[in-house]
């Protein structure tokens, strides 16, 4: 048996780094995989990962859609893998909602990923909406990622924590409770690929690049393995 | 009001009567030395200190309450006849009262012809001038502000200039801050006083001890280093794209395969395979040439020195595999004499930048050690746009602002090897009376033409403007577009050949009324 999930975000929001560092930053965090038969797969991701760790930008997904194909140590709901499906970031906004429903028919479990400082949140809040709207499973997980640029490592620790109902107290979130409401209580989580710098920790893991960008610096990435695990637990009970 | 009038008052060199005066000078002769008050027709105009004492009765109608003796300052002859009749002195016990009346008052200055007083307020602009010029555009008097004063005790002179379209302002004025004030950062206090001439004048105070900083009879001469050097030293930034090269120079760090259209239209045409180090070859021939150009007529036999700075491998910011970036951070070439100066110039190429920092201070420091070396001192132009690495993560300073806002961090800077800090180095040049200026090199345009282009652009553009701001605080910085790059850069050499005469910083954000 195998289950998909689908991860869903706009552009530049940070999926695929999400995905490497979840699968490399800490492989103790997600013991069910079994790398050794995953290894040729995961190749890319930890390729990206690689590149993070040596303060260096990955380029952005250009294809339409990867898989990434997680072969599991022997479970009690013999589920034999998981695929994490990447997507274009600009597809977000440019599906129609059949194509919406096409591809998230094949789901078993949607990964939504929007950053907290995002460009055009009203938009990704939109096109999330539109996908909740179609998809009746259960298995939904959000991403408030990015949260290193708007949380502190130590005042924000319940939020770190995930403990529930958390992103109440924080802005823009509150404002859309009626669709975070959706979403199980210990399915909403601030995530970071970043982190925060180790020799300095009240600040953001990551440089200001030369053109407007942002580089990745020492990062220590922060809650990135625990959606995978909310999806393996949620199918597993692992 | 029961009084006798005192004849004070002589009156007798009115001639003419003004339509809707606006304020009335008057004299006090009971302090020493004598201060002069000033009566406005309607209360609540600015400067209120010198209406405290004005009691107002009517339209039409001031009374001046004061004790002890009165005369009437009428620093304009265009006065009224008859003014006797409106304008009387009273003696009530030991009180002298100075009673108005009538719809026109006496001018000394200009005419108030807006009725709504509210106009008048914040109307004064002002213009500081130290090491940079600094304006204020609608204030109020008093101004506090706040300036770095120099080791240098012949560079710690300051201009102000004022202007007000209500009313009239001294005429520009030089102060020189005493040495008994110790470098460092003060607060300074700028107010109108008169003086026993019955002029005004500017009044500048130090706010801690209430000094008055004397003021300057004339302008000061300052020394003509330039000139007396026969030296300049140019320090260019290397991570500084030419205007239409922005969208390359971005393209260079994702990807070796650089698409034809991100590519400056100049390179489209050539024969030459394209080359990185080709994308600031517009603002190394502007600098060749505008050099040449200006020196040749005003001191062809000037030296330049040639520093840059640049990004280089280091090994907590690994750059992309297909890039090769400098060896070195900074370097300091020869002495160069005008005509090897083209030829010179066309090794400082193009060096992609990584992030934001950019290691200025090592070539700064690269030049200041070869100052105190041969104990010649030369102005530094500095031509780029990029800030220094920060000295340390110190919320005091203003480069801290910028990694509080972006929530970011920065590289160590010990592992940049640098010696001295930037402010350090800039101290030491400030000592030694040497004017530092950055030309800082603005209107970039993307040639890119998405969404996801312009969206970087913005956020690049944001942050030079902070960049600026910051560098601000440390030296002279001259904002310049491309489009004037040549017309800005002949502007600042002109200037720099000028003798130095301040080396005191005006801290812009600490202005305060």
């Amino acid at each position: 048996m195998q289950k998909l999930i689908q991860i869903w975000g706009e552009t530049q929001v940070g999926k695929t780094t999400l995905l490497s560092s979840a699968l490399f930053a800490e492989p103790e965090a997600l013991p069910w995989i079994d790398r050794a038969r995953s290894s040729d797969i995961l190749t890319k991701l930890q390729q990206h990962w690689q590149q993070l760790r040596m303060n260096q930008l990955a380029p952005g997904t250009a294809e339409d859609l990867v898989d990434t194909q997680l072969f599991l140590h022997p479970n009690p709901a013999d589920l034999e893998s998981i695929v994490l499906r990447d997507m274009r970031g600009g597809d977000v906004r440019k599906l129609k909602e059949v194509e919406i429903h096409q591809r998230i028919e094949q789901a078993d479990g949607i990964l939504f990923l929007v950053a907290w400082d995002g460009q055009d949140l009203v938009r990704q809040i939109h096109a999330m909406e539109t996908v909740i709207a179609h998809f009746h499973q259960p298995f939904r997980f959000l991403c408030l990622h990015k949260a290193e640029q708007a949380l502190n490592p130590t005042r924000d620790a319940q939020a770190w924590q995930g403990q529930g109902g958390w992103w109440r107290h924080y802005q823009p979130w509150k404002d859309y409770c009626r669709l975070l409401e959706r979403f199980a209580e210990d399915a909403i989580l601030p995530t970071s690929a970043y982190g925060y710098d180790p020799h300095h920790p009240e600040r953001p893991a990551c440089l200001l690049g030369e053109f407007g960008n942002y580089l990745p610096y020492n990062v220590q990435p922060i809650n990135v393995a625990r959606p995978l695990a909310w999806f393996m637990k949620s199918w597993t009970g692992l | 009001m029961s009084a006798m009038p005192l004849s004070l008052l002589d009156l007798s060199h009115l001639m003419t009567i003004e339509p809707a005066i606006d304020f009335l000078n008057v004299l006090d002769l009971r302090t020493e030395p004598v201060s002069l008050l000033r009566l406005f027709r309607r209360p609540c105009y600015a400067n209120g200190v010198w209406l405290q004492q004005l009691s107002h009765q009517s339209e039409d109608e001031i009374i001046l309450q004061l004790e002890g003796a009165l005369a009437i300052l009428y620093t304009d002859p265009k006065t009224l006849p008859g003014w006797q009749q409106r304008l009387q002195v009273y003696q009530s016990g030991s009180r002298h009262w100075i009673q108005v009346q009538g719809t026109s008052y006496i001018v000394s200055g200009q005419a108030l012809s807006a009725g709504d007083p509210q106009q008048s307020t914040c109307s004064t602009q002002l213009q500081l001038q130290g090491q940079q010029e600094i304006r204020i555009p609608e204030t109020n008097l008093p101004v506090q502000f706040k300036v770095q004063i120099p080791e240098s005790k012949s560079l710690r002179t300051l201009q102000i200039k004022g202007y007000n379209p209500f009313f009239s302002l001294p005429a520009p004025q030089w102060f020189r801050l005493p040495h008994s004030l110790p470098a460092g950062i003060t607060q300074l206090e700028l107010d109108i006083q008169p003086a026993s001439d019955g002029q005004e004048h500017w009044q500048l105070r130090h706010t801690a001890t209430g000094f008055s900083i004397p003021a300057l009879t004339q302008a000061p001469l300052g020394h003509k280093l330039l000139k007396e050097q026969g030296r300049l030293a140019l320090i260019l930034d290397r991570t500084c794209p030419d205007a239409d090269a922005w969208s390359a120079a971005r393209q260079v760090l994702l990807t070796p395969q650089i698409p034809q259209s991100v590519l400056p239209p100049s390179f489209h045409a050539q024969e030459d395979p394209f080359q990185i180090g080709d994308l600031n070859r517009q603002i190394r021939q502007t600098l060749a040439e505008g050099l040449q150009a200006f020196f040749q007529n005003h001191l062809p036999q000037v030296q330049i020195e040639l520093a840059w700075f640049a990004d280089s491998p280091q090994p907590h910011l690994a750059h992309p595999g297909h890039l090769t970036l400098p060896h070195k951070a900074a370097n300091l070439l020869l002495p160069q004499a005008l005509p090897n100066l083209r030829q010179s110039m066309e090794q400082i190429t193009y060096a992609p930048g990584l992030d934001i920092w950019d290691p200025l201070e090592l070539a700064l420091s690269e030049l200041v050690d070869s100052f105190e070396r041969h104990q010649t001192w030369a102005p530094v132009l500095i031509v780029g746009n990029s800030p220094p690495n920060p000295p340390e993560l110190n919320p005091q300073s203003p480069f801290f602002q910028l990694l509080q806002k972006t929530h970011t961090t920065f590289r160590r800077p010990w592992q940049m090897g640098s010696g001295r800090s930037f402010p350090e180095l800039l101290n030491k040049l400030e000592k030694q009376g040497v004017p530092v200026v950055y030309l800082f090199l603005y209107g970039h345009r993307p040639l890119l033409k998405d969404e996801r282009e312009n969206r970087f652009y913005q956020a690049f553009e944001d942050h030079q403007r902070e960049v600026e701001s910051l560098l601000r605080q440390y030296l002279k910085v001259v904002p310049c577009a491309f489009s004037s790059f040549a017309g800005t850069l002949q502007q600042v050499l002109y200037e720099l050949l000028q003798p130095v005469v301040s080396a005191v910083k005006i801290l812009p954000e600490q202005v305060r009324v």
